[in-house]
């Protein structure tokens, strides 16, 4: 029995027993490559030549979503998520559950057991994917356990790997200087971009955001050094009640003072894990604070380095705004409400976050 | 915050009696007076200013101080940077000869039909060689004067070597020339090549003609018809002029600005006459700073009046200084950075083949000689730069440590130029409080600071950085 339980997650039977990443075959690809990996085929419903070694997955929606070469993350008990995909525009592996920021906008609320392993699965992954575009690394902290990063890094060369990265980090690893230089020279000359989180210009505010006295300090020595050693850096900062009136001079101060800054992203809220708990705490409607948009988005004809908005539904924005949204939802994360359909603009837009369904959307401004 | 730490900060009183400061990361406040500035150094800053203060590393809180201090040490490095990295202009005179005689020159120029005066076309191979073995691409080259276009098979030559060597996609050339000898046969030439032109066109009609002499005493219209010329064969965006200001055109910006809409062109850039050379013999025409700024004024604001109608004109002298002053990406101004540009952001190239670090360095050799100034020969077999004088000249222009600038308000958006204060007072640092280059910057940051403070103008200088 094969049920489909989102258009990248999948029941079968067949999978049960299987753990750990697999890859996908489509059965007239069947001769194309070969994994080092458990291999799952996925077929269109009713087809007739079903390959004789199991698993194999028969569904029509599961054979639309997939590709030959994308990779299945197995929980053993017959669940399976797509999670590098060849026809997603951004894929992101998840390398550790644990962090040490406890963010109050936390999507993915860290947990303490002991899941190294992942570093394997993800390794193993990219391994088999070997896309020539950038993937995600994201946590949990990716470099909370700084020993794993370097010898995940390690790994993924020896195996010819060179597969071009986006860590997704706190930055306060780099704070020690001797790591930066480890982590430089682990990279042999991989293209890695650092996305780095900046929620304040002091620690006051970023401190009490990220849950963690000290934090502050941390990533701006982090983000100093990083700078410093040429790794190119992703500031995002995620406006919410607390922050919101520094915005700009939280750009500014990136900007001025960081070496090797390649962009810059503001985050519109992701109503998800701890975010939904101090949603009223925190969110605050772009149009409250377009005038500090405008601010901050002028920054980047004075710094020359583009500045983004990312997950910004486009009719949130003013129209002068929408040409700095990026088509950010990761695809399965992606809703359009009803009122969506008759947008002109639908085709142009990130949408909602799934999660935000039957929540708060916005209804007085949709429909462009 | 309720209690804070003071960051190191510098400070100027202005006419008005507000008060400027800025500190390492390039940050300016304007405070309302002296005694707001003494309630901040005092601890008791007025509350509405805190978050403003805290934003721009002036102030910390006592756990965040540390941080504060890393962070500004970064964002001066920063600046450092910016003023170390970047391209050199490399600029050539392929000849001394001029068909003009300006009152202002600044080089001692050559009679038209003089011998001896000419870059051979034989050096070019050794130029593009030199210029390979001290330059990366992409190379920016520019011709000088005397009038260029008097040595137009040079240039020609010159450009076809140039693009076999390195390649079509890795150079530009401007062309620095009145125009007034702008012939078709070269316009075709430029058709389809990488060739801009600078030319002059002074304030107002009657002081173009008086101080940039033709016998014909038609200079302003040649060049207007040439640059008309040029806009129709080769079309917009391949002409920027820089203006000099004589006590002549000093009440002729508004006629600056209509010949400027007239022929089409965005960019100028005005200059006063310059204290280099041998134009500092001929002191009649010369306004004082104070003069200069207040045309500067006129003319900025008559700008941002030309920019809420539709046209937008960038005047480039004022606005490298407002670049500077709010860090901006594109601040670099070989006249304008610390460590001088001098030798590490320009060389020159002269008709003789020696090579300078600078136009100004050339000017002065020229008019007082000093050999140390030439820092090589192209002629010379595998031509490099010698750079042992030049290199303690540019150790005395790093501003942080100057006296007279280590403590000045601008330091961090200003520059040092080690050849002016050596022509003006014979060493390359110089008392500041005398020198002409420290008064004339400083007031037009002043100007920079006071025009800001309108949001109006404000708005219109941040619109101007989206046309770089």
């Amino acid at each position: 029995m094969s049920e489909v339980l989102r258009t990248d997650s999948f029941f079968n039977e067949s999978l049960v027993g299987l753990f750990g990443p697999a890859q996908i075959v489509k059965s007239h690809e069947a001769s194309a490559g070969k994994s080092f990996l458990p291999r799952v085929h996925v077929v269109p419903y009713g087809t007739t030549e079903i390959p004789k070694k199991a698993p194999v997955i028969e569904s029509n929606t599961a054979d639309r979503y997939t590709a030959h070469g994308d990779i299945l993350l197995l929980d053993g008990k017959g669940n399976g998520r797509v999670i590098l995909s060849q026809t997603a525009n951004s894929n992101t592996v998840l390398v550790t559950e644990q962090c040490d920021n406890l963010c109050k906008f936390c999507s993915q609320p860290p947990k303490t057991r002991d899941d190294s392993i992942l570093f394997a699965f993800a390794a193993q992954a990219l391994i088999a994917f070997n896309s020539q575009d950038f993937v995600g690394i994201t946590g949990g902290e990716p470099l909370l356990n700084r020993a794993l990063f370097l010898q995940f890094l390690d790994t993924l060369k020896r195996a010819d790997c060179h597969t071009p990265l986006h860590l997704l980090t706190n930055g306060r690893a780099f704070h020690d200087l001797s790591f930066v230089k480890e982590f430089k020279d682990a990279l042999h000359n991989r293209d890695l971009i650092c996305g780095i989180p900046l929620y304040g210009t002091n620690s006051a505010i970023h401190d009490d955001l990220v849950g963690e006295p000290g934090a502050w300090s941390e990533t701006i020595d982090g983000l100093i050094n990083a700078g410093n050693h040429g790794l190119p850096i992703e500031i995002r900062v995620i406006p919410t009640k607390r922050n919101v009136e520094q915005l700009s001079s939280i750009v500014k101060l990136a900007l001025e003072s960081i070496s090797s800054i390649s962009s810059i992203s503001i985050m519109n809220l992701e109503q998800e894990g701890w975010a939904k708990r101090h949603w009223d705490e925190l969110y605050i409607p772009p149009y409250q604070y377009v005038k500090m948009l405008e601010q901050t988005l002028k920054l980047q004809h004075r710094y020359k380095i583009p500045i983004r908005l990312f997950n910004y539904p486009l009719c949130h924005l003013p129209q002068h705004l929408r040409q700095y949204a990026c088509k950010s939802i990761s695809d399965w994360k992606a809703i359009y409400e009803e009122e969506c359909l008759s947008c002109s603009l639908k085709s142009d837009c990130g949408g909602f976050f799934v999660s935000q369904k039957h929540k708060w959307t916005n209804p007085t401004m949709r429909i462009i | 915050m309720q209690e804070y730490r003071l960051l190191p900060l510098n400070f100027r009183e202005l006419d008005n009696k507000q008060v400027v400061i800025s500190n390492l990361t390039n940050n300016y406040m304007l405070l309302e007076s002296k005694e707001v500035l003494n309630q901040v150094v005092d601890g008791y800053a007025p509350a509405a200013l805190r978050h403003h203060l805290e934003e721009g590393s002036f102030i910390a809180s006592e756990r965040d101080f540390e941080s504060k201090v890393k962070l500004t040490t970064a964002a001066y490095a920063q600046l450092l940077r910016k003023d170390l990295l970047g391209q050199r202009l490399i600029m050539i005179v392929p000849t001394l000869r001029c068909d003009h005689s300006c009152t202002y020159c600044q080089v001692s120029r050559a009679n038209q039909n003089e011998t001896g005066f000419d870059l051979p076309s034989t050096t070019i191979p050794q130029i593009i060689e030199f210029i390979k073995r001290v330059e990366k691409p992409p190379y920016k080259i520019e011709f000088q004067g005397g009038e260029p276009l008097l040595a137009e098979n040079f240039i020609k030559e010159f450009y076809t070597q140039f693009e076999k060597a390195v390649g079509s996609q890795n150079f530009s050339i401007i062309i620095a020339s009145s125009l007034s000898l702008l012939n078709d046969d070269f316009l075709d030439f430029a058709k389809n090549r990488k060739i801009g032109f600078s030319t002059s066109i002074d304030a107002g009609h009657y002081a173009h003609n008086k101080h940039r002499k033709l016998i014909t005493k038609n200079s302003f219209e040649l060049m207007r018809d040439s640059v008309n010329k040029i806009s129709q064969v080769l079309g917009g965006g391949r002409v920027g002029s820089v203006t000099t200001i004589t006590k002549e055109g000093k009440d002729y910006h508004n006629d600056l600005v209509d010949v400027h809409l007239n022929l089409g062109l965005q960019d100028l850039f005005v200059r006063p006459v310059s204290p280099f050379g041998f134009a500092a013999n001929r002191a009649t025409s010369v306004l004082s700073n104070k003069e200069f700024v207040d045309f500067l004024r006129s003319l900025i604001l008559r700008l941002v009046d030309e920019y809420h109608s539709g046209s937008v004109i960038i005047e480039h002298f004022f606005f490298i200084h407002y670049k500077r002053l709010i860090n901006a990406a594109q601040g670099g101004y070989v006249d304008l950075m610390s460590p001088a540009g001098y030798a590490k952001q320009s060389l020159i190239i002269d008709y003789t083949g020696n090579i300078f670090g600078s136009d100004e360095a050339r000017m002065i050799f020229r008019r007082h000689g000093g050999n140390q100034l030439i820092l090589g020969n192209v002629k010379q077999p595998s031509a490099t730069l010698d750079t042992h004088f030049s290199h303690d000249l540019l150790s005395s222009s790093f501003n942080f440590d100057i006296p007279g600038c280590n403590e000045c308000v601008y330091q961090t958006a200003c520059g040092s130029d080690p050849i002016y204060h050596l022509q003006e007072q014979g060493e390359p640092i110089g008392n500041k409080s005398e020198s002409a280059f420290c008064d004339l910057h400083k007031r037009v940051f002043d100007l920079v600071i006071e025009l800001m403070d309108n949001p109006i103008n404000n708005s219109v200088f941040e619109k101007w950085l989206e046309y770089e």
